[in-house]
């Protein structure tokens, strides 16, 4: 079981800047996602944990020691890449044995572990298949073998997913959760699919242009986003453009809508509101909220994705509804006047988004 | 349109490859078989091993271990060497432009042979060349140690000039194919750089090092122009033997011998170019 | 980017080795060529322009490589088409052949032709124009797979249809979509026949003809000045025109025609 934590990094390329004072704690056994867009430094920050990476300023602790002087191959770390870096000159059992050997273990030891490691990891009966004679998924299950045969203190996953299909990648995802479970191994995630990142992470760490942006569990990220990027990047969200009224509602496009949010920012301000699907309702035209008219509508299984004539808008808004409340959309044709109803509890509030 | 689609539809497939195919049986199949059929013919037309024999009997055996003795020394040299530079030229990051100043040089320079590449070296190292003459400045008599340019040893050096630009070429794809994950996924499971080349880069490298020693094998042993215009045939080679036949220098009725000595280089380098393929299937299974 | 700290100055002498070993021999010639025993002097260059033997074998040789190049893109062209579109099943046979050129060597080649044509028809060999079709034999190898890398990096066959179905005709859908679109792997292919015509002493030398290589192997003989002058021309002359292959090559990416040559 070990901790790992991360201490104001730094790191540039010439002008652009990876990643900006990032600092993280990583309690033991915690399985911890890096989400974000490509570049935004979730990528960086692994392999400066890694090593091969340096960073510019700052410190990753590994059980409250620094490893920042540490090569790679002296930290104990177990890595899966991207891009399957089986070495393939060597079937499945001697990749999982390679780093075994390199330990000088004996040779009833390696075959043992390794063996094991290749049952945990469902591949029973393939040692002697080369990289070549397998799948995509099969391959990463080698590869997460043999990252997991040297008992490393950490467990790093650069997208391992990425490259698979889909089904592999939401079958693999779970097996990878079950043994990082099962043998309570530190883990770091990256990955860009946020579906990915809230499904199987204890924490997730958002990240954006190479800042933090917020680090939390999956419930609070999506439900609580702290900052407009993870609103707008965690799920989808409805936006709505408006000034800040007095007593905490905004006024969009002549409409006052009571939102907690509009209390933290000061009155007249430019704001955008951002509300979940979940928290966005078409209801009676009495209702209060904002008056718009039904021009079509798209069903889309758990998601409605209605294209409205919102009064206050010049052109058409789309407006993205969920189930939740259970089917109530047949009625919603093209015509239909309307009031959209945004949950006055759940919407962020935030400056405009660029 | 309609009617030529119709006619090319009635049109078999092998018309369009014939015209390719009747250039290629002319003046590449039937000499080459000709090679084969004469070898075992005696100055009668009857049918004979008697060329085989003498081919490779005493008299030229002496021409082929000094071929055979010239390819593997200039392709394991050229092999090694190329392969350094490979890694050298490959690896290295700065001048951005050098990489591909090096590829396109090497396709130039693998190309270089015959006249030109001989008198260039004349130029440099032969008895009145400028380096022997240099060289001469500073103390060191060149030709006083018994080297000369007109000998083995002087085509060994001339014959890389060719050989080690040939192995960048076979070897570029290979030591790029090398994937930086391979070798960050050998250093996080604990190996040092050491471990990293003995266990995963060599033996990742070997197949292609192994096909392109033996393609640089193939094309030492069946370079002629180089050696004859340098040496005037004072080398003995086996090309430059199977030359002295189409000049008429041998005696008459015994040219089965020659079409017997060519027999056997067809063989030995087509068997060259075979391990070379396989070879090659090899390392693309491994980097695709 | 890792972060590999060691300076790679064993990297740069290997470098800087090989580079001296492939530059000397060039500035070599260069001074050799310019030198005579009192200093420099373009002596030797006045010397060969004079020579009417040079403006003949620089003419065989030039007409020879015209003529190689223009028949062997008649005759690759329309095959490399012809098997991409009508008939695949052949592709095979035909790499397969263009790999035999690499298995006979020349001077096997020259034996085994010059029994076949002495045999049966001596006149032929009376006129230089004999070496045209064994030098289209020599150019199969990268001239097909020039135009093969060109075929396939443009679909051709969807070219093809977009034409078709716009109402073109075969000779229109040849001049106006195809051609142009393999105007690269053509000029490569050309390049490349060019040199190989203008270097080729095999052939040449022992069917007796006095080609430019031949010319520059006597004038070795006697004046070694003049010799360097020639290799030096040839040598600037042939790079250029491999540069420019190479250059051409790599717009069509990947394909290393470099290879595909086989030494003389």
């Amino acid at each position: 079981m070990t901790t790992v934590h991360v201490e104001n990094i730094r790191k540039t390329y010439g002008d652009f800047t990876a990643l900006e004072g990032l600092t993280l704690d990583m309690a033991e056994g915690e399985f911890v996602s890096f989400l974000g867009p490509s570049g935004c430094g979730k990528t960086t920050a692994l392999r400066i944990v890694a090593g091969f990476e340096f960073a510019d300023s700052g410190s990753v602790l590994i059980d409250g020691q620094a490893v920042d002087s540490l090569p790679p191959n002296r930290r104990n770390m177990g890595m899966v890449f991207q891009n399957y870096s089986l070495f393939p000159n060597m079937s499945a059992m001697d990749n999982v044995a390679f780093g075994l050997r390199v330990r000088k273990k004996s040779g009833d030891q390696v075959a043992k572990r390794a063996r094991e490691m290749l049952e945990l990891v469902g591949l029973s009966g393939k040692e002697a298949n080369y990289p070549h004679q397998m799948s995509g998924g099969q391959q990463q299950r080698v590869a997460l073998a043999r990252a997991l045969a040297i008992e490393p203190r950490v467990l790093l996953l650069d997208e391992p997913l990425s490259a698979l299909d889909a089904k592999v990648r939401v079958s693999l995802r779970n097996e990878i959760r079950v043994i990082q479970k099962e043998l309570g191994i530190s883990t770091i995630f990256v990955t860009h699919d946020q579906e990915e990142a809230l499904t199987i992470s204890d924490r997730v760490a958002v990240l954006s242009h190479g800042k933090l942006e917020q680090f939390a569990s999956p419930e609070e990220i999506y439900r609580e986003p702290a900052t407009p990027f993870v609103a707008a990047f965690v799920g989808e969200s409805n936006r709505f453009r408006g000034t800040v009224a007095a007593g905490g509602a905004v006024d969009i496009g002549g409409s006052l809508i009571a939102l907690e949010g509009a209390t933290s920012h000061p009155v007249g301000a430019q704001v955008e509101v951002l509300v979940r699907p979940e928290s966005t309702a078409l209801l009676d035209p009495a209702e209060p909220g904002l008056p718009a008219t039904v021009i079509s509508r798209q069903f889309q299984g758990s998601r409605t994705r209605i294209l409205a004539h919102l009064k206050s808008e010049p052109d058409p808004t789309t407006i993205v509804i969920s189930d939740v409340s259970g089917g109530r959309h047949h009625h919603l044709v093209s015509g239909t006047e309307v009031s959209v109803v945004i949950d006055s509890g759940t919407a962020l509030v935030t400056a405009p988004l660029p | 349109m309609e009617s030529g689609d119709r006619v090319k539809r009635r049109l078999p497939g092998w018309i369009g490859i014939a015209p390719f195919l009747i250039v290629a049986f002319l003046f590449l199949i039937w000499p080459a078989y000709a090679v084969v059929l004469q070898a075992f013919k005696d100055a009668d037309g009857g049918f004979t091993l008697d060329n085989i024999a003498t081919a490779t009997g005493p008299q030229y055996r002496d021409a082929f271990l000094t071929s055979g003795l010239l390819s593997l020394a200039t392709a394991l040299i050229g092999g090694v060497l190329g392969t350094l530079l490979t890694y050298a030229v490959s690896t290295l990051e700065r001048p951005r432009f050098l990489k591909s100043a090096m590829s396109t040089f090497s396709g130039v320079a693998s190309q270089f042979g015959g006249v030109p590449l001989a008198f260039a070296f004349v130029a440099s190292i032969g008895s009145a060349g400028l380096v022997t003459a240099l060289l001469a400045k500073i103390g060191i008599n060149l030709y006083g140690t018994g080297f000369s340019l007109l000998s083995f040893s002087g085509l060994v050096i001339v014959y890389l000039y060719f050989q080690i630009p040939l192995m960048l070429i076979v070897m570029t794809p290979a030591v790029e194919g090398l994937r930086a994950s391979w070798r960050e996924a050998a250093e996080g499971l604990g190996a040092s750089t050491f471990q990293y080349w003995a266990r995963v880069g060599i033996p990742l490298l070997t197949p292609a090092f192994i096909g392109g020693v033996v393609l640089l094998f193939a094309n030492a042993f069946a370079a002629y122009a180089t050696a004859q215009v340098l040496t005037s045939g004072s080398v003995n080679l086996v090309p430059i033997q199977i030359g002295f036949f189409v000049q008429g220098n041998v005696f008459a009725g015994n040219s089965g011998v020659g079409y017997a000595l060519a027999l056997g280089m067809i063989i030995v380098v087509s068997l060259a170019l075979l391990i070379n393929i396989l070879l090659q299937r090899r390392v693309s299974r491994w980097t695709s | 980017m890792t972060g590999r700290r060691s300076a790679p100055v064993g990297r740069w002498a290997i470098v800087a080795v090989c580079i001296a070993f492939f530059a000397i021999p060039l500035a070599a010639l260069a001074v050799f060529s310019f030198t005579s025993g009192s200093g420099w002097t373009t002596a030797a260059y006045s010397a060969i322009v004079r020579d009417p033997q040079f403006w003949k074998s620089v003419g065989l040789s030039l007409l020879l490589a015209v003529l190689t190049t223009v028949l062997s893109l008649l005759l690759m062209v329309p095959t490399v088409l012809w098997v991409h579109l009508r008939a695949p099943q052949y592709r095979g046979l035909i790499e397969a052949i263009t790999l035999l050129v690499f298995a006979v060597p020349p001077i096997t080649l020259v034996i085994g032709a010059s029994g076949l044509l002495l045999g049966l028809v001596p006149k032929l060999l009376g006129t230089p124009l004999i070496l045209v079709p064994f030098y289209i034999v020599l150019s199969f190898a990268f001239t097909f797979r020039a135009l093969d890398a060109g075929v396939k990096s443009v679909d051709l066959q969807t070219l093809v249809d977009a034409a078709h179905s716009l109402g073109a005709g075969t000779a229109s859908t040849v001049l106006r979509v195809i051609l142009p679109n393999l105007r690269t792997a053509i000029l490569g292919a050309a390049f490349l026949t060019i040199t190989v015509v203008l270097g080729e002493y095999v052939l040449s030398s022992l069917f007796l003809y006095n080609t430019l290589p031949v010319y520059m192997a006597d004038v070795g003989t006697s004046q070694a000045q003049g010799a360097a002058a020639l290799a030096l021309i040839t040598v600037l002359f042939t790079w250029l025109l491999l540069i420019a292959v190479s250059v051409v090559s790599r717009r069509l990416g990947g394909e290393r025609v470099g290879t595909m040559i086989a030494s003389t």
